[in-house]
């Protein structure tokens, strides 16, 4: 990305000294620490653990960093919508009426070795740009004459990244407008009168547009957009991802740093997530996005979560990482089209509400990335509505 | 259940960060709360020692200390204790303390239009220009994917580049968006 050193470099000479602790201060590290400790025990004995300084958000930061690659990217699995209706962000119902009917459930295992040989056959071909193009939205809450409802922010994303140093890389997002997230909060919002403009309350009140907005581009350093789990990764050493699930397996541990922060601490839901974002969020080959389902069929607590369509309507199959206990009440979804062996989406669904995500009713979607278009090609990137 | 002692691993992470931890508590609180928030945010560290990323601990520290100032104080008591602090930095007194070669003017410069911007953009822009954070890293303390931070950034760089011309030029209209036409994108 052109960057303007120019400010940045002015900024950084202007940093004030009051940033520095003061003199002397660093010269009592163990004490320091033994206060931090002894704080922490009293704090441990007279509350519940792990409530009171719970940073809230962290987990929030989680579910927005797994959309690295794409610009938050994403998409609701929808187990009772079917294609073109309204999308649902409501409970499943059981998996039945409205299943696609083509799709018989498999065992979540079986599921990802067939997507696995099916990827291994999608065709690839050269072109100028490598496109990958994603949808990606999240519930909100907006404020009513009673309480509040719920609506779905989409952003659209785009990332066409060059083959030819000639060329330049370009990175586009696109809000995609504000709709109500289920039948009943349509209901709600026509009841505080249709509203163009929408007060979103959380995590503090502020006012949206529910119209799509205009398309945001700007030209992208390739070698250093995306992250895998919470590190940078280059294209190159995407592209240097081993095929065989085994040796992925220990290629993606080898990042592994106990988790932690936004990241999963238990290794097989660190790696589950991981390979989430490796088939979601990333341009990897056919032959890396087959090693990581095999890799997944062999965690033990992934389970097949049956047939499903997307926000977007496209049927396939969804499956799951089953935690010892879910941190903070969210089960993450990935979505698969077994014909194809291309991953559709990833959801993340309340299972638990509470924290951050209170206001959802149990099952209700938190927020979802669809990979829409990942192929190359000799078209040229869009022309941008607004370039800052 | 057993006192618990202070560990190596905590104490090199606390002599490691405790600095950039403390600078980053002075930008978002002000320096009145930034021993506060540095305590608080070590207690959590040390609370949850066993999900601290070994390799890079500092995004985790920044983004746990920017979740404490977020819920810990109430808005505008942050606000004033922020403002007071940048207040400070462009006193002459803090402006003489540095490098008397580099211009005092284009740091005063720099201050105020970086006073000027919405908190969001100052936070983006202090996260890269002091507290050296590389953009997937600063992205995780804001909880923003690494692509949106350079969106972001970009939009950022621009507004405090767009502050200072303001300072300097105030004669000059500012322009509308602009419209890239296809031909000149790349």
């Amino acid at each position: 990305m052109s960057r303007s050193p120019d400010v940045l470099d002015l900024l950084a000479k202007a940093r004030p000294t009051r940033l520095d602790p003061p003199p002397n201060r660093g010269e009592h590290i163990a004490q320091a620490v033994a206060s931090i400790v002894a704080n922490a025990s009293v704090v441990e004995r007279h509350a519940v653990p792990d409530q009171l300084h719970r940073p809230k958000r962290l987990r929030v930061a989680f579910l927005a960093t797994v959309g690295a690659a794409a610009m938050a990217v994403t998409a609701i699995v929808v187990a009772v919508a079917g294609p073109g209706t309204v999308p649902r962000t409501a409970p499943d119902a059981a998996s039945d009426s409205a299943s696609p009917a083509t799709q018989a459930p498999m065992d979540s295992s079986r599921l990802l070795l067939v997507a696995a040989e099916r990827s291994d056959r999608a065709p690839q071909a050269g072109g100028r740009y490598l496109t990958f193009q994603t949808e990606g939205g999240h519930a909100v809450p907006v404020e009513a004459t009673d309480g509040t409802y719920t609506m779905i922010y989409k952003i659209g994303g785009q990332i066409w990244f060059a083959r030819s140093a000639a060329d330049s890389s370009w990175g586009y997002s696109q809000p995609l407008g504000i709709v109500p997230a289920t039948p009943r909060d349509e209901a709600a919002w026509h009841r505080n009168g249709s509203p163009a403009v929408v007060r979103i309350t959380e995590p503090k009140p502020h006012d949206r547009p529910i119209a799509p907005g205009k398309l945001y581009g700007e030209t992208v350093d390739p070698a250093r957009y995306y992250a895998l789990g919470d590190r940078n990764v280059s294209w190159a050493q995407l592209d240097a991802l081993p095929t065989d699930p085994a040796a992925l397996r220990r290629a993606l541990l080898s990042r592994f740093d106990g988790g932690g922060g936004d990241m999963p601490t238990d290794r097989d839901q660190w790696l589950f997530t991981v390979a989430a974002n490796l088939v979601i969020d990333l341009p990897v080959s056919n032959e890396v996005r087959a090693a990581a389902f095999r890799m997944l069929a062999t965690l033990p607590q992934v389970r097949g979560l049956g047939a499903v369509y997307d926000m977007r309507g496209r049927p396939g199959q969804a499956i799951a990482f089953t935690p010892t206990s879910y941190q903070d009440g969210l089960e993450v979804r990935l979505i698969i089209d077994p014909d194809t062996g291309q991953a559709l989406g990833r959801e993340m669904r309340v299972v638990e509400p509470r924290g951050s995500f209170s206001w959802l009713a149990p099952g209700a979607l938190y927020a979802y990335d669809l990979v829409l278009v990942s192929k190359n090609t000799n078209d040229n990137p869009p022309a941008v509505d607004v370039q800052n | 259940m057993p006192e618990p002692q202070p560990d190596d691993h905590f104490t090199e992470v606390y002599q490691a960060h405790y600095r950039q931890v403390y600078s980053y508590a002075v930008t978002r609180a002000g320096r009145q709360l930034a021993d506060e928030v540095v305590a608080e945010t070590f207690l959590v560290a040390w609370r949850r020692l066993p999900q601290l990323p070994t390799a890079a601990p500092l995004p985790w520290l920044l983004a746990v200390a920017r979740n404490i100032v977020g819920e810990r104080y109430r808005a505008e008591v942050r606000q004033q204790a922020v403002a007071a602090e940048m207040r400070a930095w462009i006193t002459d007194e803090e402006l003489s303390v540095a490098d008397v070669a580099d211009g005092v003017a284009e740091r005063a410069a720099v201050l105020t239009a970086l006073t000027q911007l919405s908190d969001g953009d100052r936070e983006l822009l202090t996260l890269v220009a002091w507290h050296g954070l590389a953009p997937a890293h600063a992205a995780r303390v804001l909880g923003c994917s690494t692509a949106t931070y350079y969106v972001r950034l970009h939009r950022a760089r621009r507004h405090l580049k767009d502050a200072m011309a303001a300072a300097t030029e105030p004669e000059l209209p500012r322009p509308a968006a602009t419209l890239v036409p296809k031909e000149s994108i790349r």
